[in-house]
């Protein structure tokens, strides 16, 4: 890991445990010896009150790569998880992830978990990253909220 | 290169030949093959005669042939003395309207530049943010002035040339561009407190010198436009220079410029030789559909004098097409793991089974042991090679006299004739390689004594042009096993292809031996020699192109699985 990465991510760290957005919660895995995995990254996103999504925290990983700030890290919901824009492996397609869309290494981690949190009850139709949800999403309304609702349950807090 | 009028002349020859479906002797394609049949007789007799009488021989045959065919209205063409040059140009593809230019990235990076010169005054922006746009817009010109005309000032907030407002960090001391010298300054990319120079844009987003140099590296290979750390402001080449103290936006505007290739694959193709930096730009691919159906195949040459197939991208490898091409790499990297024995380097002399390794690209061995001569080829006697014909291209079938066989009988019967072809196809590619190596030692040495007795590099420039010949009658000869291999065996066409391979093989084993000459003095006096032999193969190798051209032209040679 380079210096530069290390160092932004204790400092990630420092901010976030100083002060973060209310529902939310984020830490450095442990390696199996032990030790703080500062590149990798276990956090939950509460769903927005007055949506759908409300009643669930959903798990989410987050591997920063060497080269982070520079690049984006890669962030994931569990496999199969129900929403438009994440793919069958839980990867989140969010422009502010991607390298060649927004990414910036000034955006810090709490808006990382912000911007998924918005994602959550706003999603993109424009680029759909899963069969199922997408495709219930833009068709069929009744039966998405019923799946998004059931989903919410099974993340319940 | 021969102008457009000899080039059209030849072209509309082929055009009335697809009308002409008759035999092989129908007169226009047999332009070159037929003096070849003639030679070939020709050459039955002359073969013990010194090596200077070949090409009179081959003048000869193209008169005789001429008084045959009375009607010819392409006199003109046939009377010319067809010039080694005229004749590449003729069957090495260029078929008309093949204009090509051989351009590096920088080359064309130049050229945007001029032309951003040339839009300057349609903008009111300086010629650097119009470098920006067009970067944003994959260098499409006109891409650009139809959005810059819909919505000007949009566009540049859009892109991120101008500063939206909004956008500004309410912080009115670091709003101006550049670089600045800071006492205990807190970057937040590096989290460090320390004093050092920062860089801003009019953003206000200020960080570190060795953040943004972080950054940049990171960036400078993707050819993408760079931003601000924070928000969508872009670093022009300038701000990028001197965060970087050094021309690095050079190195992005290239990479810039290699997607911009990349993207436009269909016009512009990387030479593909290794290391080669050079592109090749074909304005007009019009016309490579009719070298398709011509079963031409449209090879360029970059600067570096590298040929390859513009359509699949593959070294020179007439008489093949390119689907003949393909179909033969597929089938030969699937069978290959069978065929890993061909591979090996040595062979066990034939006589007293010492182990020989082949170091130059003649097939003409003398064992260095017990002084026996034999062709690598065949490892049989080398003295019926000399004299009569070169037999080693020919497959026997020797199953002619066997009516019925099992499916296992035939799929190692295909296996085997596969296995001959293929093994044929790698000699020589393994000796075109070799022949490569010692014509560059031979040629140092030339030149060691072209300068010790003075005279001009122009004396010695027929051994690097006998190589280069060299090698590309060995490249010909390699892929014209391949069209062997997929021809109907039984055709009379086939048949004179096979008898042309044979001619080529020869001409080409012959120059090859005489590269084997040791001292430059001896190879300076064989001068004429290297021409002669230079001659006969490129001869012999046009007329092999021609006929292959026929076979496919003619659907008889059919590439299959």
């Amino acid at each position: 890991m380079s210096s530069l990465c290390l160092q932004r991510l204790q400092e990630e760290r420092k901010k976030w445990r100083k002060d973060h957005p209310f529902g939310f919660f984020a830490k450095p895995t442990k390696k199996t010896d032990g030790t703080m995995n500062l590149q990798k990254w276990e956090a939950g996103i509460p769903g927005k009150e007055g949506t759908l999504w409300a009643e669930g925290v959903y798990p989410i990983t987050i591997e920063y790569p060497n080269e982070y700030p520079s690049k984006p890290p890669k962030v994931k919901l569990p496999a199969g998880f129900y929403h438009p824009n994440v793919y069958p492996s839980g990867t989140i397609c969010l422009s502010i992830l991607n390298e060649e869309q927004d990414w910036r290494p000034a955006i810090t981690l709490k808006q990382i978990c912000l911007g998924i949190q918005d994602l959550l009850d706003s999603p993109n139709p424009n680029s759909p990253a899963q069969e199922p949800a997408w495709r219930s999403f833009s068709k069929n309304k009744v039966e998405y909220e019923k799946k998004v609702a059931l989903q919410a349950k099974q993340y319940a807090k | 290169m021969a102008s457009d009028e000899e080039y059209s002349l030849q072209f509309d020859e082929d055009e009335s030949d697809e009308e002409v479906t008759a035999l092989y002797e129908s007169r226009n394609t047999s332009e070159f093959t037929l003096p070849d049949l003639i030679c070939h007789k020709h050459a039955t007799i002359i073969s013990q005669e010194s090596e200077f009488d070949i090409d009179d021989d081959e003048d000869d045959a193209i008169h005789e042939y001429e008084d045959e065919d009375d009607e010819d209205d392409n006199d003109d063409l046939l009377a010319l003395p067809i010039t080694m040059s005229t004749k590449k140009a003729l069957s090495e593809g260029s078929v008309p309207n093949l204009k090509y230019e051989c351009l590096t990235t920088q080359g064309i990076y130049e050229r945007m530049l001029k032309r951003i010169h040339h839009l300057q005054p349609l903008f009111s922006i300086p010629p650097d943010d119009i470098l920006i746009l067009m970067q944003h817009y994959d260098w499409n010109e006109e891409r650009l002035l139809e959005k810059w005309t819909e919505k000007m000032d949009d566009l540049l907030e859009e892109i991120g040339l101008n500063v939206t407002s909004k956008k500004i960090v309410d912080n009115t001391n670091s709003n101006t561009r550049g670089l600045k010298y800071r006492k205990d300054f807190s970057c937040f990319i590096c989290c460090d407190d320390k004093t050092t120079e920062t860089f801003s844009l009019e953003c206000g987003h200020e960080y570190c010198l060795d953040c943004y140099r972080h950054y940049i590296e990171d960036k400078l290979h993707e050819g993408n436009i760079i931003t601000c750390m924070d928000c969508s402001l872009v670093l022009k080449n300038l701000d990028i220079d001197q965060i970087m103290g050094h021309a690095s936006s050079n190195i992005l505007m290239r990479s810039s410029i290699k997607s911009f290739v990349q993207k436009h694959h269909r016009n512009y193709k990387w030479c593909p030789y290794a290391d080669c930096k050079f592109i090749i730009h074909l304005k007009d691919t019009s016309s490579l559909g009719e070298y398709t159906r011509l079963h031409y195949s449209p090879f360029v040459k970059c600067n570096e004098s590298h040929r390859f197939c513009f359509h699949c991208g593959f070294e020179v490898h007439a008489p093949a097409d390119c689907n003949v091409t393909n179909a033969w790499i597929k089938k030969a990297r699937k069978e290959s793991d069978n065929l890993n024995w061909v591979l090996t380097h040595t062979k066990e002399c034939p006589k007293c089974s010492v182990n020989i390794e082949k170091n130059g690209g003649c097939n003409h061995m003398v064992c260095g042991n017990c002084k026996y001569e034999f062709c690598w080829i065949c490892e049989s006697a080398w003295a019926p090679h000399g004299k009569s014909f070169y037999q080693c291209t020919m497959y026997n079938n020797d199953d002619n006299g066997k009516t019925k066989t099992t499916s296992t009988e035939d799929a190692a019967r295909r296996l085997k004739r596969f296995t001959f072809y293929y093994r044929m196809f790698n000699e020589h590619e393994v000796s075109a390689k070799l022949d490569w190596k010692l014509g560059q030692t031979v040629g140092i040495k030339v030149k060691a004594l072209q300068e010790k007795i003075g005279v001009s590099w122009i004396e010695g420039q027929f051994l690097s042009e006998s190589i280069q010949t060299l090698v590309e009658g060995r490249t010909s000869l390699k892929w014209s096993f391949a069209v062997a291999y997929y021809s109907d065996p039984s055709h009379n066409l086939t048949k004179i292809f096979l008898d042309n391979q044979i001619l080529l093989a020869k001409a080409v084993e012959e120059l090859s031996e005489l590269l084997l000459t040791k001292q430059p003095e001896a190879i300076m006096k064989k001068k004429p020699d290297f021409y002669n032999k230079a001659g006969f193969v490129e001869n012999r190798r046009l007329a092999l192109m021609e006929c292959g051209r026929d076979l496919l032209c003619k659907g008889i040679c059919k590439p299959t699985d």
